[in-house]
């Protein structure tokens, strides 16, 4: 086991290199926006990763409240960990490709506004199990994700009537997408995804720590009584 | 253009971050667990 | 004893405690009076834009002063180890939760109630469109913030910080309703759009986050 994750590091790599190599270089260009439209093919793969992470983070909190597994919750709060790391990568990377494109460098676009909301209850999650006391840490955590899950679509409708009502610039457009485009894409979709497993294999690897430790911790004060 | 390569550094920069403090985590964990085994040992 | 009477019986025991000493009220409507008036220096009571702008400034300073409420909506049950003996007994965990919230809900609205001349006079407001609709955007526009902050405020009672972490938690789930509620408000202000779809939204919210509530809620009890 613990040589395959340097093996499969190195080769999720290598994946990696080639998709940038796509994105960079294969893709044709954009005819409207230029060269600066090649950010789409960090800025999607991210979004899509980071909705992937937080729905398995969803499954993983109903899971861990009807049967209490102790994996349910190391999946819960390792695909929130990570699912904000990527959902970062989409909001700085949106307003990097909207600022020379559209002028601005935000506006209040139902996908983006939606990520940004996203990323706020997932922080606060993780806020949450970080101040928590007590041993109970992952029901409450489980709850608060439920609550998250079920705010998606409100969020996301609440916005979208928004803008029905105060029109505003729509970033990155609909309309057909060239094929060398969408490989490019899913390409480096595919290589996120890679890249999402390992990190989350990694963080796996310290939430088996912190257990051992806490094992430890609990094995020491036994002892410590034992011995008065 | 800039803003291209601004963007890509930005994402790499956001995974090397997080990958960086996620190895810090895993150090601090392992040296703690180690101090508390050679106690434990002692005992 | 049936969930209905003894929702009814705490809740009354509440109103009763709350109505002798008074201290949760009286801190509340200063601060909802103290955010009335520095948003009024803030935001320049300029007759045309502040009605379009009102409906927001209303709903923030209303968000605010239901954190106070909410803060203290478990303390008086931790302070006694209410909860504990909630927890032996037989009793439905959701009578209490829906006697918490009716209790906010009833606290809240009454600092809507005596706030909202003031904001009337320093803003020089005005319904353009209908006025009516304001009552029931106000109602499920409070439930909205009041059921997911007693949840939530219950979520915090083991944290490290209790306070700041209701905030953290409600504020971020609370943006739907928030979007409901200040542009419902400016809809019937300025006269503009209809409220109807924005009604519809936080009565959509208020149902959804009512039953998961009402769910969670002993799981999270049982927790603490």
């Amino acid at each position: 086991m613990k040589r395959l994750f340097p093996i499969l590091a190195i080769l999720t790599g290598i994946f990696l290199s080639y998709a940038l190599y796509l994105a960079l270089v294969v893709a044709p260009t954009e005819q409207t926006m230029g060269n600066v439209q090649r950010i789409f093919y960090y800025h999607v793969p991210a979004a899509w990763t980071a909705f992937l992470l937080f729905t398995i983070n969803f499954v993983a909190s109903i899971v861990y409240l009807a049967r209490r597994s102790p994996i349910a919750d190391a999946v819960a709060v390792i695909t929130a960990e990570v699912g904000v790391v990527f959902c970062t990568i989409v909001l700085i990377t949106g307003p990097l490709w909207a600022r020379p494109v559209w002028g601005i460098w935000w506006t209040w676009d139902v996908r983006l506004t939606s990520t940004l909301v996203l990323w706020l209850m997932y922080v606060s999650y993780l806020m949450l199990r970080r101040f928590s006391t007590g041993g109970q840490t992952p029901v409450l955590a489980a709850a608060v994700a439920i609550f998250a899950a079920l705010d998606v679509p409100l969020v996301y409708f609440s916005i979208r009537l928004f803008r029905t009502q105060h029109p505003q610039p729509v970033i990155g457009g609909g309309g057909s997408i060239d094929p060398r485009m969408l490989h490019a894409l899913l390409i480096n979709w595919c290589a996120f995804l890679c890249l999402a497993a390992l990190m989350c294999w990694s963080r796996y690897r310290l939430e088996i720590l912190q257990k051992q430790l806490d094992e430890a911790q609990a094995m020491e004060s036994l002892a410590a009584r034992g011995t008065r | 253009m800039n803003f291209l390569y601004t963007a890509y550094a930005a994402a790499w920069l956001i995974l090397i971050v997080y990958l960086g403090n996620l190895a810090m985590r895993y150090e601090r964990l392992r040296k703690e667990l180690k101090e508390l085994e050679d106690l434990n040992g002692k005992n | 004893m049936s969930v209905v009477r003894l929702t009814a019986v705490t809740l009354a025991k509440d109103l009763r405690l709350e109505w002798r000493s008074k201290d949760a009220i009286n801190s509340m409507l200063f601060f909802a009076l103290l955010v009335v008036v520095i948003f009024s220096f803030s935001f320049d009571p300029n007759a045309e834009e502040s009605r379009q702008i009102a409906g927001g400034l209303v709903w923030v300073a209303f968000l605010f002063s239901a954190i106070v409420a909410l803060n203290q909506t478990w303390a008086r049950e931790v302070r006694n180890q209410v909860l504990d003996a909630y927890r032996i007994s037989p009793a439905p965990a959701n009578s209490m939760f829906l006697a918490k919230a009716i209790g906010n809900f009833l606290f809240v609205a009454l600092i809507e109630l005596l706030t909202t001349p003031l904001f009337i006079a320093f803003y020089k407001l005005r319904a353009i469109g209908p006025a009516w609709q304001l009552l029931p955007t106000a109602a499920l526009g409070t439930w909205a913030l009041v059921v997911n902050g007693t949840f939530f405020a219950a979520v915090s009672l083991r944290t490290r910080s209790r306070e700041i972490m209701l905030p953290l938690l409600l504020f971020p789930i609370s943006i739907p309703a928030i979007v409901g509620m200040v542009n419902a408000t400016s809809s019937i202000l300025t006269g503009d759009y209809s409220a109807r779809v924005w009604i519809v939204l936080l009565l959509t919210y208020d149902v959804i986050f009512t039953i998961a509530s009402f769910l969670l809620f002993e799981t999270v009890l049982n927790a603490e």
